[in-house]
């Protein structure tokens, strides 16, 4: 890692951090993941409070939407002290000067490890406990008063009977920016999703938006220690996390949504934490969303690779597997909704 | 050719996603050089049948279009029977993907025509098309 890096994190930290004296950087490292933003694991030294490990997000270089690492930095600092786990998030950083680009510090979360989509059996022995807490939390995050949170300050709230509409809007448009061919399923799915619209959102809550094996860290004794990437969060249907958390990419194993639970335990679960119902017919409607969505972030993904704006393998690879996995799945899902109607 | 392509990309995948790959220090480097050996072996997967899949696929719109055509009035119906008489060039990948990508740009027009009129058996004939080669276009991955 460049030692130009390490350098300006200690001169950023003496600026932020001046009650720690003296800072030297022990270890820095980048961290293999999503590709919305470059994350480096900092291990310091401070003369005053020794050793500790810090996160840095750092913006890439090709362009996003300004506000999202405003809206990440805001979803941490809603969960902070709950019952969400959460890092600590520290620091916003706007400035170019430091890192050249704004990125945020986080506190890191030692000892723990995350789960990988390919993985046959992510979780092992831990499998059940982890997908009870992971349901469970979903379910947390769901009940927390939304308008009362730092989130609130960075995203819109819509009416209950409006997020299904903003949410689909917004990926559309993705769609319509992004796609490199013509995508006749995903138009299909736009054209079904608006006019088979769900009923209204029992709640707004904060949607985490990603939530997800692969977005959140567990110890060795199986528990669930921090939740991750929350950059798509935003006020909405709580059902649309749900329908995310079930969608089959997450996992290799098909009968277990994200390598955890059976689907009907995971509802179960999620009901309990919520206090909220599940009606299948609007769980349908925000699964196929959430293979839209999916499918929207793959094409923007594939278009990024293709443009030479971001050759991390992580957006070929959402391309070449992704992409095609949530056709099949919607191309499923249309079928059906289809057989239902008639 | 031989060693053939797609062998040559799996045992490329090999060396780099489970021999190079781990024997890098965790963190970004082993992360991505392991993403890497996973796409050499997904396109392994596609180098034999990309020309065939879309071939199929482009087949398969032009006899939609061709048997829709007599039943779709005015210009969609003179474009959808143009289109099911038209041939690929050659069967080159970026060919066929040209054609591909004008092909589903009328199967979209074609699909919001038979919901529009209510055409159930269109309809269906259209999913029943789009899901085949959703299908086809599939790339598996051995857990890992």
């Amino acid at each position: 890692m460049s030692a130009d890096l390490e350098a300006r994190i200690v001169r950023y930290l003496a600026h932020r951090m001046p009650e720690a004296g003296r800072v030297s950087i022990i270890s820095l490292s980048r961290i293999h993941g999503g590709a919305s933003r470059e994350t480096f694991r900092v291990r310091i030294d401070a003369e005053r409070g020794g050793q500790r490990g810090l996160i840095f997000r750092r913006d890439p270089v090709s362009t996003l939407i300004e506000t999202e690492r405003e809206v990440e930095f805001a979803a941490y600092r809603s969960f902070m002290g709950s019952a969400v786990p959460v890092p600590g998030a520290l620091f916003l950083e706007r400035e170019l000067d430091w890192l050249e680009r704004p990125f945020f510090v986080m506190e890191e979360v030692e000892g723990c490890t995350a789960g990988s989509i390919l993985a046959a059996d992510p979780y092992g022995a831990h499998r059940r406990k982890i997908g009870e807490q992971f349901f469970t939390i979903l379910g947390q995050i769901a009940r927390r008063d939304a308008a009362s949170s730092d989130l609130a300050r960075h995203s819109p709230m819509p009416a209950a009977d409006a997020a299904w509409e903003a949410e689909l809007d917004k990926w559309e448009k993705v769609i319509d920016e992004d796609e490199l061919e013509p995508q006749p399923i995903a138009r299909a799915a736009i054209r079904w999703m608006r006019s088979n619209p769900p009923p209204p959102a029992q709640r707004v809550s904060i949607v985490h938006g990603d939530y997800r094996t692969g977005n959140f860290l567990f110890d060795t004794s199986g528990s669930i220690r921090a939740v991750l990437d929350w950059e798509m969060a935003h006020l909405g249907d709580p059902l649309e996390d749900l329908g995310w958390a079930l969608d089959p990419l997450w996992s290799a194993d098909r009968e277990h949504p994200g390598g955890m639970l059976k689907r009907e335990d995971a509802i179960a679960v999620w009901e309990r934490a919520s206090g909220l119902k599940v009606d299948p017919a609007a769980l349908r409607w925000w699964s196929m969303f959430a293979s839209f969505k999916g499918l929207a972030i793959w094409i923007s993904s594939a278009k990024e690779f293709q443009a030479g704006t971001n050759t991390d393998p992580v957006m070929a690879f959402s391309g070449l597997y992704c992409l095609p996995f949530h056709n099949k799945r919607l191309a499923d899902m249309l079928i059906q909704a289809k057989e239902i109607a008639s | 050719m031989k060693p053939s392509p797609d062998l040559v990309l799996n045992h490329a995948f090999a060396k780099v996603a489970l021999e190079m790959g781990p024997a890098l220090p965790a963190g970004y480097g082993q992360g991505s050089a392991t993403l890497t050996g996973v796409l050499l072996l997904m396109v392994s997967q596609e180098f034999n049948r990309a020309a065939d899949i879309r071939a199929k696929e482009n087949a398969a719109m032009r006899g939609l279009f061709a048997d829709a055509a007599s039943d779709v009035a005015g210009e969609l119906g003179v474009r959808l029977k143009a289109a099911g008489g038209e041939v690929d060039a050659d069967i080159n990948v970026a060919t066929l993907d040209r054609s591909n990508a004008a092909l589903k740009a009328l199967l979209i027009e074609l699909h919001i025509y038979a919901e529009r009129a209510g055409a159930g058996g269109l309809e269906r004939r259209i999913l029943k098309l789009l899901d085949e080669a959703a299908t086809a276009r599939q790339v598996f991955l051995p857990a890992m």
